[in-house]
């Protein structure tokens, strides 16, 4: 490489060389081409100057010419003088421009013209103008016309003849000026180019050739040095055109051989170098690496730690920004102290000693310490001392690292009053929630009174208390006696405190304390009660809370927890309210549907049993309870519908009206099996709720009753329909018989008879009847007034005296005879059974009409002697149309009414009918009623009293047609214990009186009826059992001696007499 | 000799029918109730025999079911009843009544009736 260098400037030289030849050529020519272009440019420049200046020149000359002439018509035209002015100063200037165009190089021609001007200016000054003036101040324009077009103007015109061909002339000259120009300017360029093309292909050549000198050896070189870099061995000849490559070529041969040797010992150092290269590098990573986190974490701790560093002997030799922060002191003020200027004196010294001992035997001490800054403020960290061990292992320096506590501190503090102000709430809310769950616990009032209050009581700690339920009277206490606690529930004593509750919600009396109290007392002498109040929506109190502190007042606390839990209990209440209202609405709901006389039952639309009623379970006759049967729909409907006839109907029924698209009304009827069956109609209503169907509510109504009637309804139209055809049958027919044969008298006679008396049936049944219907009905009025029912009777039996067969008469042993009823009906239910007692007994005999007193009834008896009723017929006896059925009372016939009329107004007057009788023996029809208390017989009472007392004495039989007066009679006769027996006849007296005994008859002589008194009188006395019985004779007729002596007359009565002296002939008979 | 039995627990009635039916010259026969018409039935032959349906006891057609039926081939049976309905009337038939009359009836049109049963 050495030798490289210092041989190149051969080469330098020959280059240089050819190159400045070539460049000094390429100069040269182009100075000669320049030069010679710039000397022709110059000639052609002047050329065209001049050209130029002439041309301007006569181009003047022209116009100041043209300006003359202008002018000077000017003043031909208007002869003014400002014209002659211009004219003149025109002429001045053309002379001017003659004079410049003679100083110019003029040519022959341009000499000759010059000199026409002079020639023309002369003449034109000296004497054309000076004429035409005379003209024109002569007026003269004939003149002035003829001198316009003189020889003046010739010169004139030839020199503007001039000016145009000169004008042409030199216009050419300027295009042959031009045309010179470009010409020279191509052959200049032409041989610009020339030169150009020389120099370019000398440079090609000799570029060429210094190439081809350099290159194939450099190309040489390099594929040694390829050879050499592959590490094979190079061979260069040294036969290079150029000196210095040939150097070059030894000098990179022996450098090639130097470098191969070297190589393989470069490599291994460089091997060696690389991998300490490579270590030298990881540990510079590895320590930037530390550095790095060195800084970090230094400037972490600076960031956050308090860093001291102190000697041995605690002097501080290094602290951070942070622990003089926080310290206040100023590191210059740290330095050269102990540690002992931070001392905040809180901590021991028994706790300082522990930690120098610690770091003193070389271990790390970590703990908090309280210190003091410089204002005396103190500050807590958390310290970590690391003491640095020398090799001796003694620490030499420590190293304190802190973390300010200070805040963590007083949060610490802060937190600790959180935190046991958080427990007191926690305590308060964990009493909310357990009196809630008190709260909840219950829905019955009492209970929750007495919860409420035992938790009042666990809360407040009182002496005394009572919690009360206003308005239900209900109350929790403690420590109150049971009456003053029963006050409470006294409004009059609550009253005034309800006021004030009602207004405030809430007070506290603070009271001396009573000497009932003072037991309880510690110290103080005065009691306190706490009275709180819920109240409801519409401000009413509904609940008070009071309760008795003594010696302890109640602190704030205490009061606004309180009002708070009433709060509380407010809400607590009005739920309770809403359960009990519920509650109530419900159990009403629920007796509803068990007490309605229908069964009632509730489908869901699965066909479930949601609810039966005891009455639908009586009705179908299950015995066990409806849940049994849940969602068994199959099973509820089988066992339903198997009480039933029907059975698959029923069925059918079910199961199409549960169906959930069934909404119609749907009814059935059916019958239960049994021996005693009912009549149910079943309807099945659709539960809708907002039109969508939610169950079925089946209702059984048992109409077995009503179903009873209407069959009986259909029987009695039946019956009435037969009753009625069977008379009408015999009217219709012997009619006719009547109207189409020949009859005998005789036969006609007992037609019409039959027909007569069938007719008169027909209207008694269609009367009665009716009666019954009305009766029935409920459509009978009733006219209810005080009747003497022995005197009604008497009446009655009065009606029958016809029936001479029958003896009919009233046994009065009744002392009360009033009743409460309506007359016209108790003469037709003493008709009916009376006509009853005379037809049953065809052979005639006794009735006898009984009436009696029990303690609020009288008992009456219709009693014939006639055929009688078969024991088996006897319960029939009292429906429509019955009659006996045996040949005795076929022959008697009637409607089959009378005892069911009778009944019915029995009935209605609240008594009681029935019969007793035996058959060919005779029948009574026995009926209670009730007796009138409200009667205006005075007496009435104690004679009640009386019969129960009076024995009875015996009997009288008065024979007496006047009811009244026998009435009246009797009314004394029974007061004095006697039965009466009346008769209105003397007929069947003596069968009477021969069967019972009597303490006297009293007979009326006179009698309506064909047996007058004396008949009876005698027939009385002429028998053996009756002619000891005594007789007194009652009559309006004087007493006559005559016959009397015959009989045995006890006494002759004339009338009017008092009651009272028969009842005293009674009283004296009686106790013979 | 043809013989009719009337059976009618109206007295009234009975002689209507019998007073009806006496130009016919036959001997009639009265039942009072049913069971004094069974046994006279059972003793004797009767070619009619009017028959109330409402009896006491025994009602027309409780005595026509207590009849042998085989005995009765050649007895026509009217039956005289204030029954009207149809159903009534269909039991009747299904008990061997022949005739259904209604009460009250035309003592001619029963005689045209008898006759015809006996001659027709």
């Amino acid at each position: 490489m050495v030798n490289m260098l210092k041989k190149p400037v051969k080469i330098k030289r020959k280059f240089y060389t050819t190159a400045s030849l070539i460049l000094t050529a390429i100069v040269l020519i182009t100075v000669i081409a320049s030069v010679t272009l710039i000397r022709n440019q110059e000639i052609i420049s002047q050329r065209y100057e001049e050209t130029t200046i002439k041309h301007n020149a006569i181009n003047d000359l022209e116009n100041s010419l043209t300006q003359v002439l202008f002018r000077a018509r000017g003043y031909y035209a208007f002869q003014a003088e400002y014209e002659l002015n211009l004219l003149a100063t025109q002429l001045e200037a053309f002379e001017e421009n003659i004079i410049y165009f003679s100083t110019l190089d003029l040519s022959a021609e341009e000499l000759e013209l010059k000199e026409t001007l002079e020639t023309f200016y002369t003449n034109y000054t000296e004497e054309i103008l000076p004429l035409a003036i005379g003209y024109v101040e002569a007026d003269n324009y004939a003149a002035l016309r003829e001198l316009s077009s003189t020889g003046t103007n010739a010169e004139v015109n030839r020199f503007l003849n001039y000016t145009q061909a000169f004008n042409e002339e030199s216009a050419a000259e300027r295009e042959a000026i031009y045309q010179d120009t470009s010409r020279l300017i191509s052959q200049f360029t032409f041989g610009f180019i020339l030169v150009g093309l020389v120099s370019f292909i000398l440079i090609i050549i000799m570029v060429s050739r210094l190439l081809r000198s350099i290159i194939s050896p450099l190309l040489i070189l390099n594929a040694a040095t390829v050879q050499m870099a592959d590490g094979k061995a190079i061979e260069l000849a040294p036969h290079f055109k150029l000196e210095e490559l040939d150097n070059l070529a030894q000098s990179f041969q022996h450098m090639a051989v130097n470098v191969q040797e070297k190589e393989s010992e470069l490599v291994d150092q460089n091997a060696k170098l690389m991998a300490q290269q490579q270590e030298l590098q990881a540990n510079q990573v590895q320590l930037q690496d530390y550095v790095t986190e060195i800084e970090h974490i230094k400037r972490a701790l600076d960031k956050s730690a308090l860093v001291c560093i102190t000697n041995d002997k605690g002097i501080i030799i290094s602290a951070n920004e942070k622990f003089c922060e926080t310290s206040q002191y100023k590191a210059e003020e740290l330095l050269g102290n102990t540690t002992r200027i931070l001392k905040s004196g809180y901590q021991s010294s028994d706790f300082y000693d522990e930690m120098w001992h610690t770091i003193e035997k070389g271990k790390i001490w970590t703990g908090k310490l309280k210190n003091e800054a410089k204002d005396g403020s103190h500050y807590w960290i958390n310290a970590t001392i690391v003491p640095f061990l020398n090799e001796s292992g003694y620490a030499y320096r420590y190293i304190l690292i802190g973390i300010d506590i200070t805040e963590n501190k007083q949060n610490e503090q802060k937190l600790k009053v959180l935190l046991s102000e958080t427990q007191k709430a926690k305590e308060k809310t964990e009493n909310y929630s357990n009196l809630n769950k008190e709260l909840t616990v219950t829905v019955n009032r009492h209970e929750f009174l007495t919860r409420v209050f035992t938790y009042f009581n666990g809360a407040f700690s009182f002496d005394k208390g009572i919690l009360v339920s206003v308005k239900q009277k209900q109350y929790a206490e403690k420590g109150m006696s049971a009456s003053h606690a029963q006050q409470f529930l006294e409004e009059d004593y609550i009253q005034e405190m309800l006021i004030r509750l009602k207004s405030e919600h809430f007070f506290v009396i603070k009271r001396e304390i009573t000497p009932a109290e003072t037991g309880m007392a510690e110290s103080s002498s005065y009691s306190y009660d706490l009275y709180a109040a819920v109240v409801d929506d519409d401000g009413e109190v509904e609940l008070v809370f009071a309760i008795t502190r003594i010696g302890h007042p109640f602190t704030n606390d205490e009061v606004s927890e309180i009002n708070v839990l009433m709060g509380q209990l407010s809400v607590a209440l009005s739920r309770i309210n809403i359960y009990e209202d519920v509650q109530h609405a419900r159990s009403l709901n629920e007796s509803i549907i068990q007490n309605v006389n229908e069964g009632l039952q509730l489908v869901s639309l699965h066909g479930e049993l949601l609810q039966a009623n005891d009455k639908l379970l009586e009705l179908v006759g299950i015995k066990t309870s409806y849940q049994r049967y849940g969602k068994d729909q199959e099973k509820w409907i089988d066992d339903f519908s198997k009480q039933c006839q029907d059975r698959e109907e029923i069925k059918q029924f079910y199961n199409e009206t549960i169906d959930p698209d069934f909404k119609d009304m749907k009814s059935i009827r059916c019958r239960t099996n049994g021996s005693k069956p009912r009549y149910i109609q079943l309807y099945a209503s659709p539960v809708l709720l907002d039109n969508e169907k939610t169950g079925t509510i089946f209702v059984y109504r048992d109409i077995t009753k009503e179903y009873e009637v209407d069959e009986m309804k259909s029987e009695l139209v039946s019956t009435v329909s037969h009753e009625l055809r069977t008379p009408l049958s015999s009217v219709l027919g012997f009619t006719e018989m009547l109207l189409v044969k020949e009859l005998k008298p005789e036969k006609q006679k007992k037609y019409l008879e039959t027909i007569y008396k069938e007719a008169k049936r027909l209207t008694a049944l269609i009367n009665d009847f009716l009666d019954v219907q009305r009766i029935e009905s409920g459509k009978q009025e009733y006219q209810m007034t005080n009747v003497v029912l022995n005197q009604l009777i008497m009446e009655v039996i009065n009606g029958f005296k016809h029936e001479h067969a029958h003896a009919i008469y009233l046994r009065d042993e009744a002392v009360v005879t009033q009743v409460w009823a309506d007359y016209d009906r108790l003469i037709q239910l003493f008709t009916n059974l009376i006509s009853n007692a005379v037809k049953f007994s065809p052979e005639g005999g006794k009735v006898a009409i009984r009436i009696r007193n029990t303690a609020d009834e009288i008992i009456v008896s219709v009693t014939d002697e006639g055929i009688g009723i078969p024991e088996n017929e006897l319960k029939h006896m009292f429906t429509k149309f019955k009659r006996i059925d045996n040949s005795a009372s076929q022959k008697i016939g009637g409607t089959g009414l009378g005892l069911a009329i009778s009944k019915a107004i029995v009935e209605a007057h609240q008594g009681k009918i029935w019969i007793e009788s035996v058959e060919s023996i005779g029948t009574s029809v026995l009926f209670s009623l009730p007796i009138n208390d409200n009667s205006d017989q005075p007496d009435q009472l104690i004679s009640k009293h009386q019969t129960n007392t009076l024995t009875t004495k015996g009997n009288v039989m008065l024979v007496e047609d006047d009811i009244s007066f026998a009435l009246l009679l009797s009314e004394s006769l029974k007061q004095h214990g006697f039965n009466v027996l009346h008769y209105l006849s003397g007929q069947n007296v003596l069968a009477l009186a021969e069967e019972i005994s009597f303490v006297a008859i009293v007979v009326d002589l006179v009698l309506e009826e064909s047996m007058s008194g004396w008949d009876l009188i005698r027939d009385l006395s002429t028998h053996e059992k009756t002619k000891s019985i005594p007789i007194i004779i009652s009559s309006a007729i004087d007493k006559t001696t005559q016959g009397l002596e015959n009989y045995p007359i006890h006494d002759y009565l004339v009338k009017p007499y008092s009651p009272q002296v028969l009842t005293d002939i009674m009283l004296t008979l009686d106790k013979k | 000799m043809k013989k009719i039995l009337v059976v009618d627990d109206e007295l009234v009635l009975r002689m209507l029918i019998v007073d009806s039916l006496e130009d016919l010259g036959y001997p009639i026969t009265e039942a009072e109730n049913g069971h004094q018409a069974l046994k006279l039935i059972n003793e004797n032959h009767y070619d009619i025999i009017i028959l109330d349906y409402m009896m006491p006891g025994m009602t027309g057609i409780e005595l026509l079911d207590q009849l042998d039926p085989t005995r009765m081939k050649k007895t026509s049976i009217v039956m005289l009843t204030a029954k009207t309905q149809e159903k009534d009337q269909d039991q009747a038939k299904g008990a061997g009544v022949d005739v259904f009359m209604k009460k009250p009836f035309s003592p001619l049109a029963l005689y045209d009736l008898i006759e015809e049963l006996l001659h027709g």
